[in-house]
């Protein structure tokens, strides 16, 4: 008798739970918004700036240099020791540390390719472009290109790889009979003079090699893309019957409020990766200290690796990002770009500099936007109860 | 047999074809998103003719007429500007706008938006000897 009526006690509550998800009716509109999101709306990464992005020879010399820690100073840093594989390639600390303390969050490797800009204030405009700039910066790898290619043709595994890839030869005077051990335009003093001790044509075979350095590195990195998440499945489920279970009410009024206007969520963060690749001031910019995207305009028009470089792989017209790139320093003060919000649970600190420890730090910092503070940066008001704010952390988690 | 000989059928088939290419031609000229509007002084009125209605993400190929009484008017100077005054910011790119003697309109290249919403394009008329300065505003809302 208590088996019969413990049975139907779960039967009933069982009947409750699915009514109560079933209430969630979703109608073609709302799937079709949904599924908006999805991975599998994703297009596939373009680059014309990087012929070798898709050769598979390339690509495994990519990966060999992104985790060989011989590429920095003190032979102890490669782009994995803060990109870590089993955290979504980010380390986890609010602030990157290579050979220094870094003033950025490591931001995740994954779908990175996707993007148009990169480095938080969109710095470069290749990935390829990015990954020069951090095997040289000193606070990264404070790697030099020239110490880069004394490497290569010290090491027969590198330089075998390299000249049938590229069809260069690699030979110790094949730049100069008395190249230095160490020297580029962003080393030391003393890496510096060795630099410009070169003559131009030199520097420009060096830059050839660096970039097809970059190049490798950044073809492996576009490999890296994220699985399906939850949501994913829950939107594939809804598309084929109409109906899911895979994300519970709390995550399902989370993603209600994240695409109301209440919220504003969103508006920037749209598409398959939950960002419009674009440059938003959300008030988190410090002036004179880091202050985003107004920064550093002048510096992606002039970049010697730009996509209009003679490095680059482009024709000027595929250059569509730079040849159009927003010049309003004044309107671009503060402006970081829009992160993606897929695998957030496990790429905590967030925001551009690491700030917020958890998601709910973050939420708190958009629901303090008040009708004054709106008039100063990109977002409306924003005005969530708590249990709002949690659902909204909830849904992001499934990403 | 419907066709009475092989002449005709070849006949039916190539005008066929040819209407089918007019078709096409026809599809690829003509934008499928206009806008018209009349200038602030009412010195002008534009068209704005885009690809396909503005949505979020890629560039949209547009092009502008402007006219003074029905008049097409060439060769005058041009700023574009835009945003979404409620979010107060503007647009995402800097798009360019120059004038176009083949195709008889200003082309606008480099037009893109980033956010759902309502959006604002604004048209500066410079001031030259033969034009009064005047600005033409367009609305318009992304889903």
């Amino acid at each position: 008798m208590i088996k019969y009526s413990f049975n139907l006690i779960f039967t009933l509550f069982s009947i409750l739970i699915v009514s109560s998800i079933s209430a969630n009716s979703w109608s073609d509109k709302d799937i079709q918004q949904i599924s908006a999101f999805t991975l599998k709306k994703l297009q596939p990464v373009k680059d014309p700036s990087n012929k070798y992005l898709l050769d598979k020879n390339v690509i495994s010399l990519g990966e060999k240099l992104f985790s060989d820690t011989r590429l920095s100073s003190n032979k102890k840093i490669s782009c994995a020791s803060c990109h870590i594989k089993e955290k979504s390639f980010t380390d986890n600390h609010n602030l990157a540390v290579g050979l220094q303390k870094g003033f950025r969050n490591t931001p995740t490797l994954l779908n990175s390719a996707h993007h148009n800009w990169f480095f938080a204030d969109g710095s470069k405009d290749s990935l390829w472009a990015q990954v020069l700039s951090s095997i040289e910066n000193p606070a990264e790898q404070n790697f030099t290109r020239v110490e880069l290619f004394n490497l290569f043709i010290n090491d027969n595994t590198y330089k075998t790889l390299y000249e049938s890839v590229f069809k260069q030869s690699l030979t110790k005077t094949s730049i100069a009979t008395n190249l230095p051990a160490k020297a580029g335009p962003n080393a030391d003093l003393q890496g510096l003079i060795e630099w410009k001790k070169l003559n131009s044509n030199q520097r420009d075979r060096i830059n050839l090699f660096f970039t097809n350095i970059g190049k490798s590195i950044a073809s492996y990195v576009t490999t890296l893309e994220s699985k399906e998440s939850r949501f994913d499945k829950f939107a594939y489920e809804l598309s084929v019957t109409g109906r899911s279970s895979l994300l519970n009410k709390s995550e399902i009024n989370g993603y209600k409020l994240f695409i109301d206007q209440k919220s504003g969520c969103s508006n920037c963060h749209s598409g398959p990766l939950f960002t419009n690749k674009e440059f938003h001031n959300i008030g988190t910019g410090i002036l004179a200290h880091d202050n985003g995207r107004s920064e550093v305009i002048n510096a992606v028009i002039h970049d010697e690796f730009n996509c209009l470089s003679k490095y680059s792989d482009a024709k000027k017209e595929e250059c569509v990002e730079l040849n159009y790139i927003n010049r309003n320093k004044h309107g671009l003060s503060g402006a970081f770009k829009t992160p993606s919000l897929r695998n957030l649970s496990k790429t905590a600190p967030y925001i551009h500099d690491g700030r917020f420890n958890n998601l709910e730090e973050v939420l708190r910092y958009y629901n303090s936007i008040d009708e004054k503070r709106a008039l100063e940066v990109d977002l409306p008001p924003i005005s969530l109860t708590v249990k709002e704010q949690q659902d909204i952390v909830n849904f992001l988690l499934t990403l | 047999m419907y066709f009475s000989d092989l002449r005709t059928m070849i006949k039916s088939i190539l005008i066929f074809g040819l209407l089918l290419y007019f078709q096409f031609l026809y599809a690829n000229n003509t934008a499928s998103w206009k806008k018209s509007q009349v200038s602030e002084n009412e010195h002008y009125s534009v068209d704005l003719l885009c690809k396909h209605p503005p949505t979020l993400g890629g560039f949209l190929p547009c092009s502008l007429v402007l006219s003074d009484n029905s008049n097409p008017i060439s060769n005058a100077i041009i700023k574009i500007e835009g945003g979404m005054p409620e979010h107060h910011h503007g647009l995402p790119t800097s798009p360019t706008i120059s004038w176009d003697s083949e195709k008889k309109a200003y082309i606008i290249k480099g037009l893109k938006f980033s956010m759902p919403g309502a959006w604002q394009l604004k048209f500066l008329i410079e001031k030259t000897k033969k034009l009064p300065r005047d600005i033409v505003t367009i609305n318009f809302v992304i889903d």
